[in-house]
């Protein structure tokens, strides 16, 4: 019985910047079943990580509503706010900026507790050691500072932060990009482990689409602030309909070979600016398949197939199924 | 497309950083070469000595406190630590190119585009200051630029545009040896591919060498003809594509490719290697990778493993394969 | 082997010493000569200034006149020379001291306290508070030091207090304007977003994270800026607005030795020493710090 965790509707985030009105986040709906984690990708001003940030209103979001467990967040007042962020949390993708160079471990990981007084003072040092432990920490690190440790077990500690609180949903702010190929595994599955064993829900924030296919149950493309696709972890890779989706897809470098050639699809051009934008589709100058139609006004998000989101006007023409 | 005409050879090399407080070994004793046309991928994660190896080449490692312990280069018949600085000056950007890992602060910001392309024409060529513009503009168009925007400033142009532009002052003088180091990291993957593309074009057009530094397994994959896996400041295995991917020898090698999400099998358990890179500057006796490795045995701590050829083009550096029937679980096996 | 490593790294045994920032700060600056210096220098005004109160009798040994005894140049008995009026000028000198310090501890502290908060709230708010607390501090600090030094003086009247208020109030902008920048720079960094993930008050942020970070330049400018009070508090009481005769005042001994410097230059040449060695110590001792607590010399 899975019932919805977080409900995102026409999210919108502009800023306002001397050259215009730069469209970060336009118009983005989807929804996160509890227990289960939403990949969202994309490259660089997409705005997935302003997404993010919009659904914990570290940002505070220009339009559209977020709901966690039914309750709307987007019109809580700073009260109720307060007690929500017990529930969400995030983890950050730099493990060098988001620690306080000035406090130890064991103050990081304590602070959320403190704050919230979940946890009696003569038992949060017990407490701390167990998150230590569950995120795979040695406990004589507890009095060492941030700059003492590499990036694995900085970022280690940005996770039990963020579990401290016992929360129900986190966003994860691209939490292996900085990390060496051998330590992301190591928090992959750490992050994966946790999920298991608290009932996690996260929304997994990447670039790396061979990293997001590992961790996610459904997948969201974004392409300058809008949700271009979004389906099933398996489905997507499968039957990718979105020309920008097959695009970044074949894109990925395999690290295999002797196997079969795949073709490489080749975009045209840069990513254009996300400021001033025309009613037109966002893609069509890059596409290799635009057509009068796609100049002429913005797609929106389709279910071609139940649980399959695609917004392109040629997505009938695409889909193999 | 390959001759047997040797481009690059480097023997036993060692780099060491000497801090006040401790010495850095950076590049411990490697050897590896490379013939026209080659593409050669250095594998390695952070502090595996990589770009250490690559600033060597050209003589570039800030010294002090770099030290260059022992070794030979040979770059094009040059002996590159022992030619005089004016002859060195004439090699970098003639003979020997490199494009660094980030395109933000690679380009001067107060000169076009157009004309540092032409900088490096008009040191290395004997052409007029017209003559090495012009040159520039059409290196531009041939990175897929318009020449049009020859008289723009780098802030102007995005960061995989600005990586084109390094591109094109690299291979503006047709270098035999192009050393990219990580070119590709700091850019969105679609752009990547494009660059990717770029950089085998372009190498196949001018018959150039080239070292592809990175830790990412699936761009030396798509670009590379052969690979050497770093570890620790030391070449841990050597062989061309097919050799180190798919009858891989060292349990490093092994660990790396099984940290990496499988792209066709997502319900794959993830296998990371457990523990941390050691110390540049408290290294064991022994093999640098026994503390991570699951294969390890006693004689691992104390013995430095050498490099042993398996076939001829293949390489590892693994104490444990002197025992008969011994092999990683990964990969086929050598007949 | 090799000699004890002392870096706070973690090695294979989990050894590890472990070093806040300050503690490095503390092992760069130990290196510099300059600055080992001056601190020592100030060390030991400091330990002058506490002791000469009991070391020395304030109406027999500073202001005591003893005409029998003016102007001696320096001898056995009066080590640095007596003064026209017969009283022992090293006497004075250590004595003075207290003054020096007190006025340029005080007034900083007065600057320090309004200036970082006034920084903090308009570095972290932004906005139309940022505009004008920063505004009014351009006003401020548009004024001349000394000009608005002698109009705070001439109207609270002359006495030590004032003048601590009076040298306070003028360096009150220089507190703002560097907390502000650097409060800027740590607010935009991750730490900071993670606290309000967390759900901290903006009051408690800026205590908790974002001062604490900010603290290296401030502490800089918390040393040099003593170094210009003191300098000012000597201009002041040169000028006879500043702490008044008959107290040891460096400044005032300056101005009072004026008419006899050509035949006993000591009598100007010793106050204006005591001067330029605790300025120059406190100068070597800020620089000192900032570069010990200079972010891009760690590597």
């Amino acid at each position: 019985m899975s019932k919805t965790m977080i409900e995102v509707r026409d999210l919108t985030k502009y800023f306002k910047t001397p050259k215009g009105m730069l469209h970060a986040v336009d118009g983005v709906s989807f929804s996160i079943e509890e227990g289960k984690t939403l990949g969202v990708v994309g490259e660089s001003g997409c705005g997935k990580s302003t997404t993010g940030r919009c659904i914990l209103r570290l940002i505070e979001p220009t339009a559209g509503k977020v709901f966690f467990e039914g309750q709307e967040v987007t019109a809580m007042n700073s009260r109720q706010m307060h007690d929500m962020r017990q529930k969400m949390q995030i983890i950050f993708q730099d493990p060098f900026s988001s620690l306080d160079p000035r406090k130890t471990v064991a103050q990081t990981i304590q602070e959320p507790m403190k704050e919230f007084g979940i946890v009696p003072k003569d038992q949060l040092h017990a407490k701390t050691r167990e998150l230590m432990d569950m995120v795979g920490l040695a406990s004589r690190l507890i009095n060492t500072y941030p700059h003492e440790l590499d990036g694995g077990r900085r970022q280690r500690i940005g996770v039990a932060r963020a579990i401290s609180l016992q929360p129900k949903f986190i966003v994860c702010d691209e939490p292996v990009s900085a990390l060496d190929v051998s330590i992301q595994a190591q928090i992959l599955n750490l992050l994966k482990e946790l999920q298991r064993d608290m009932g996690l829900t996260y929304m997994f924030i990447t670039h790396d689409l061979s990293v997001v296919n590992h961790f996610s149950d459904d997948i969201a493309v974004m392409y300058l602030g809008q949700l271009v696709e979004k389906a099933p972890a398996e489905e997507l890779f499968a039957n990718p309909v979105h020309p920008y989706t097959k695009a970044l897809l074949s894109a990925i470098p395999i690290p295999e070979v002797g196997g079969p050639k795949r073709e490489r699809i080749l975009l045209k051009g840069e990513i254009t600016s996300p400021v001033n934008l025309p009613d037109e589709c966002r893609f069509a100058k890059r596409c290799n398949y635009s057509c009068e139609e796609c100049r002429k006004s913005d797609p929106k998000l389709f279910e071609i197939t139940p649980g399959h989101f695609v917004a392109c006007h040629r997505m009938n023409e695409f889909n193999n199924k | 497309m390959m001759s047997n005409e040797e481009v690059l050879k480097v023997e036993n090399l060692t780099v060491y950083y000497e801090l006040e407080e401790e010495t850095v070994k950076a590049v411990n004793d490697i050897s590896f070469s490379l013939h026209k046309g080659e593409t050669i991928g250095l594998v390695g994660e952070t502090g595996a000595g990589k770009t250490t190896t690559a600033l060597a080449l050209l003589r570039l490692v800030p010294d002090p406190p770099g030290v260059i312990k022992s070794g030979k280069i040979t770059v094009c018949g040059n002996d590159m630590l022992e030619v005089p600085v004016q002859k060195l000056e004439e090699i970098r950007g003639k003979d020997i190119a490199m494009i660094f890992q980030d395109p933000m602060t690679s380009l001067n910001p107060v000169f076009t585009v157009a004309e540092q392309i032409a900088e490096s024409i008009e040191i290395h060529e004997k052409v007029s200051k017209h003559e090495a513009y012009e040159k520039a503009l059409e290196m531009l168009e041939m990175v897929g630029i318009p020449r049009e925007r020859g008289g723009e400033y780098p802030h102007q142009f995005s960061g995989g545009m600005k990586q084109r532009v390094v591109i094109a002052i690299a291979l503006a003088c047709q270098p035999q040896l192009l050393i990219a180091d990580e070119p590709t990291t700091a850019l969105d993957v679609t752009i990547q591919a494009q660059v990717l593309d770029l950089i085998k074009n372009l190498k196949d057009k001018q018959g150039t060498s080239v070292i592809m530094i990175t830790h990412d397994l699936g761009i030396v994959a798509e670009t590379c003809d052969k690979v050497a896996v770093m570890y620790a400041g030391r070449i841990i295995e050597t062989g061309n594509l097919d050799d180190v991917f798919n009858y891989t020898l060292h349990p490093y090698t092994e660990g790396l490719f099984n940290s990496l999400p499988n792209i066709n099998d997502r319900k794959a358990e993830l296998k990371p290697i457990h523990g941390l890179m050691p110390d540049p500057t408290n290294l064991p006796a022994g093999c640098a990778f026994e503390p991570r490795c699951e294969y390890a045995c006693e004689a691992c701590k104390t013995q430095q493993p050498e490099l042993v050829s398996f076939t001829d083009t293949h390489k590892a550096a693994c104490l444990r394969y002197a025992e008969p029937g011994f092999h990683v679980a990964r990969g086929k096996k050598h007949e | 082997m090799a000699k004890k490593q002392q870096k706070p790294k973690l090695d294979a045994n989990g050894e590890r010493k472990q070093r806040s920032q300050f503690g490095e700060a503390w092992h760069r600056m130990k290196k510099d000569k300059g600055a080992m210096l001056g601190l020592a220098v100030v060390s030991i005004l400091v330990l002058v200034a506490i002791l000469s109160n009991f070391l020395l009798d304030y109406d027999t040994d500073v202001v005591g006149m003893n005409t029998k005894e003016r102007l001696q140049s320096p001898n056995a008995k009066h080590l640095l020379g007596t003064d026209e009026y017969g009283r022992d000028i090293l006497f004075r000198i250590l004595y003075g001291s207290r003054y020096s310090l007190s006025v340029g501890l005080v007034a900083v502290a007065i600057a320090l306290v309004a200036g970082v908060t006034l920084g903090a709230i308009a570095g972290y708010k932004g906005g139309a508070v940022e505009e004008v607390i920063m505004r009014l501090t351009d006003i401020f600090s548009s004024v001349p030091n000394m000009l608005m030094a002698l109009v705070v003086v001439s109207a609270l009247g002359q006495s030590m207090l004032n003048l601590m208020i009076a040298i306070g109030v003028t360096s009150i902008p220089q507190f703002v304007r560097i907390t502000r920048a650097t409060v800027l720079t740590v607010r935009n960094q991750e730490y900071v977003e993670s606290a309000r993930a967390i759900g901290l008050s903006t009051p408690k942020i800026i205590i908790s994270h974002i001062l604490p970070n900010s603290l290296s330049p401030i502490i800089v400018q918390t040393t040099l800026r003593v170094a210009s009070a003191i300098i000012s508090a000597s201009s002041l009481s040169f000028l006879g607005l500043g702490i008044p005769a008959p107290n040891p005042e460096w400044g005032s001994m300056l101005s009072g030795g004026r008419k006899f410097i050509r035949d006993y230059p000591y009598m100007t040449l010793y106050p204006g020493l005591a001067i330029m060695i605790t300025v120059l110590s406190l100068n070597l001792l800020g620089d000192g710090l900032r570069d010990a607590l200079d972010p891009k010399l760690k590597n």
